[in-house]
């Protein structure tokens, strides 16, 4: 995904990969490597899977102060953003003053602001490591948003990203073909 | 009810120069009459200047403290709280926290040469202390004033620069850099370094106060070193990011010192004890 | 004073505890749905948890809470108006169980807010709180409180102390003027001690402090910052939860004609927080910023203060996303 969207050359990237058992594998180049995605299951992981099943089993409201009660503990630390590997803008958007498009201060209204607004930027972008919800040093689990949209953006565009080198970013880019049922 | 320490005085703006394109000098006035009796500040101290519901922004006060009645301050537009206070007009009300900050130790100076070096932006922090030795002129001996800026459009007080051309008991140099000359410019062309080395006032009983962007600085000291002065007598302001002004929030803290606190006012002496992240 | 020393027993503790909750908002731990622990205002006495090792956040939220207001402001055309804030209507505020560790830390937040001028904010909260501490009886790999000059029972910091007995009771060490003012509200919940053990935790010295402050002094280049610090996310997770770490931003937000400036916490661990407008950035890389960290903490602050800015409480290590051991570092920095 960092490749099509020309952050890294795939000529600078080694990959150190460990398989389910345990075993170093071996991946020269971007071939290879994308043969070894499409052989995987790309759908979100086993445990979070059962977990996000749990949520959307409540009504809205449920699903609303559920996630309320969690972003009253958020501290607006972070440790998601950095801890995720497609979040690599140099002045992240809570960092623009001008004008100020999410508060600082870590109150709650602020703090959903930030995360709805992550979890939009990541949409058809995200890669489900769950890294941002292991992160969090409050235990929020944030991944479950992100992976959430994972699922939606696949509902809807039948694709997962990260699964070839020159992907387009499924909601930045526009098809002449692309379904329009929510216009029309 | 205890003092806050983060309220600002209610300042009311009494007088707008745009000195360039960008950049504003605002004269303060104190809305409250007894808030302006009781203010005593010293050259070199800074403030911070906020516009209600922008931000605060921290600026040295411009004005000598030998003038009473009013601070001044100047700024360039470059974020949004100076963006803010840029669409201001004369009677609108600007926040003023301070003054913070140590003090060029002028009544040490007394009897002494004086040689003032700014570039560009910074020849604000440098204006309380010249006027304010130029206030009392008496008490000091021989005042060289080299101010250098990038294009003329650029140098800021354009009208005090020519107060103090006239002054037979000042000596301005002013330059800018070159090709930001125009075809009626009578001062000097050359980089600040360059022109100080040209003139090469002398270092003796004198105290050199230096104020510019980095890379000024950088190339100036060496020239300062080789003209005789020692660490002790060179002087500098320098600026951090800083937001409280006291010491507290952390920002301004390079190694054991706090800008806010224990600056802006710096000996060279003192700059070389410091980690260099300024 | 000198040292008052009762023994309360378990039942009479819990007397104690509502009977606090009748003058004040009490401030206790308890225990999370997933075995973590959090600080929360007003918890029945069944729920205040006396066996954690540390909360997931630090106690200072309630001197140096996560945002705060400075004042408001009222803006009309004409008219800048500004109301402040009451200090004197801060609540008083019992602390319940924290450790040793959290209760010095108040005195290292003095430090930084009470120095040259008072910040009253912060100083009306202290004012107002009545801290009962708990000292340890248990420990785990991230605790190094013996390494900064303190230890699972230290006093400092707490009005009084409790510690637990091997039969389950607690001994009261009453340390200050508002300790003994709850000993006089309620004396017949005290009794004479009985000669049971303290159970008190043991925690290993990892490094000398001295021995490390001496050594930071002439470690300014050390190539080891890079090393150490190439993981560092630059995340202000560290900063959040440590009990000593006051750096803050002040904002200002307006809604229509009204508005707020506030402080909020910030950490020294970010990019921008030494930005200047003019785009030049002093601590532009993150092993500046590391050891910033590490030197305002161990080298600049007890050479400015004479206190120590950090109390070993683990919370930095065990909450850091890529965990980076500040007492590993120190301890390897010793060796160097």
């Amino acid at each position: 995904m960092l490749i099509s969207e020309k952050q890294v050359l795939p000529e600078n990237i080694v990959v150190l990969g460990i398989s389910d058992d345990g075993k170093l594998l071996d991946i020269d180049d971007i071939a290879v490597m994308k043969g070894y995605i499409e052989k995987s299951d790309l759908t979100n992981p086993d445990n979070f899977k059962t977990a996000l099943a749990e949520l959307n089993k409540l009504n809205q409201e449920e699903r609303f102060a559920y996630w309320q009660r969690e972003f009253e503990k958020c501290i607006k630390c972070y440790a998601c953003r950095q801890a995720c590997p497609m979040c690599y803008c140099i002045r992240c958007s809570t960092e623009v003053n001008q004008p100020q498009w999410i508060p600082v201060q870590a109150n709650t209204h602020g703090n959903m602001e930030w995360h709805i607004l992550r979890a939009m930027h990541l949409a058809g972008r995200c890669i489900s490591c769950g890294e941002c919800g292991r992160a969090c040093p409050v235990g929020i689990p944030c991944h479950l948003l992100t992976m959430n949209l994972t699922d939606k953006v696949y509902d809807y565009f039948k694709v997962y990203a990260g699964t070839s080198e020159n992907m387009n970013s499924v909601l930045s880019t526009f098809e002449p073909n692309d379904k329009e049922s929510f216009i029309i | 009810m205890n003092e806050n320490i983060y309220k600002p005085y209610q300042m009311e703006i009494e007088n707008i120069v745009e000195e360039t394109p960008d950049v504003r000098t605002f004269r303060l006035k104190f809305k409250n009459t007894d808030e302006a009796e009781r203010f005593v500040f010293k050259a070199g101290q800074f403030g911070e200047y906020s516009v209600a519901g922008e931000g605060e922004s921290t600026f040295c006060v411009a004005s000598s403290p030998t003038r009473k009645g009013y601070i001044e301050c100047t700024f360039r537009n470059a974020g949004r709280v100076t963006n803010s206070l840029s669409n201001l007009e004369v009677g609108d009300t600007v926040g003023f926290r301070g003054p913070y900050g140590n003090t060029f130790p002028v009544e040490d100076w007394e009897n002494k040469n004086l040689l003032y070096i700014a570039g560009g932006i910074a020849l604000p922090p440098m204006r309380c202390v010249i006027w304010n030795t130029l206030d009392l002129r008496k008490k000091y001996k021989d005042i060289t004033i080299i101010y250098g800026a990038r294009t003329v459009t650029d140098l800021v007080y354009k009208h005090e620069l020519k107060e103090w051309s006239e002054r037979p008991d000042v000596k301005l140099i002013t330059t800018v850099d070159p090709g930001g000359e125009t075809p009626d410019w009578k001062g000097e062309i050359g980089f600040v370094p360059t022109v100080l080395e040209r003139v090469a006032p002398s270092s003796h009983n004198t105290v050199a106060v230096l104020c510019g962007p980095p890379v000024m600085i950088k190339f100036t000291m060496p020239v300062l070193k080789r003209l005789g002065f020692t660490n002790k007598d060179i002087y500098t302001t320098l600026e951090n990011r800083m937001k409280c002004g006291f010491g507290k929030c952390g920002r301004c803290n390079v190694g054991k010192i706090f800008v806010c606190k224990d600056g802006p006012v710096f000996t060279y002496e003192q700059l070389l004890t410091m980690p260099a992240e300024y | 004073m000198e040292k008052i020393l009762k023994l309360i027993r378990k039942d009479s503790l819990e007397k104690l505890y509502i009977r606090l909750s009748e003058q004040r908002k009490i401030y206790a731990p308890v225990k999370t749905p997933d075995q973590k622990t959090e600080y929360r205002y007003n918890p029945d006495f069944a729920d205040v948890t006396f066996d954690h090792i540390r909360s997931t956040l630090s106690v200072k939220n309630i001197v140096f809470p996560k945002v705060e207001n400075l004042l408001l402001y009222s803006n009309s055309k004409t008219e800048s108006s500004i109301t402040e804030i009451d200090t004197e209507k801060f609540p008083q505020l019992v602390l319940w169980g924290a450790h040793p560790c959290d209760t010095a830390a108040f005195e290292t937040l003095r430090s930084i807010f009470c120095w040259d001028i008072k910040d009253e904010f912060f100083s009306k909260r202290l004012e107002k709180l009545v801290v009962v501490g708990l000292s340890c009886h248990k420990s785990d790999e991230y605790c190094f409180c013996t390494s900064v000059g303190l230890n699972p029972d230290s006093p400092k910091g707490s009005d009084i102390l409790l510690s637990r007995l091997q039969n389950g009771d607690y001994q009261a060490d009453v340390l200050t003027e508002k300790g003994k003012e709850i000993l006089s509200s309620a004396p017949e919940l005290f009794e004479q001690l009985s000669g049971e053990k303290v159970l008190l935790a043991e925690v290993k010295q990892k490094f000398n402090h001295e021995k490390v402050t001496a050594k930071l002094a002439s470690s300014f280049e050390n190539p080891f910052w890079i090393e150490n610090s190439l993981r560092c996310i630059g995340c202000g997770a560290c900063a959040y939860v440590c009990p000593t770490c006051a750096c803050f931003d002040i904002q200002d937000e307006t809604k229509g004609k009204n508005g707020k400036r506030y402080r909020s916490w910030d950490s020294c661990g970010f990019g921008l927080f030494t930005l200047h407008t003019s785009g030049h950035n002093p601590r532009s890389v993150q092993s500046q910023r590391w050891r910033q960290r590490i030197m305002h903490k161990f080298s600049y602050m007890p050479e400015r203060n004479n206190s120590l800015g950090c109390v070993g409480c683990g919370r930095c290590s065990s909450g850091c996303p890529v965990d980076m051991n500040i007492a590993e570092q120190l301890e390897a920095l010793q060796s160097i």
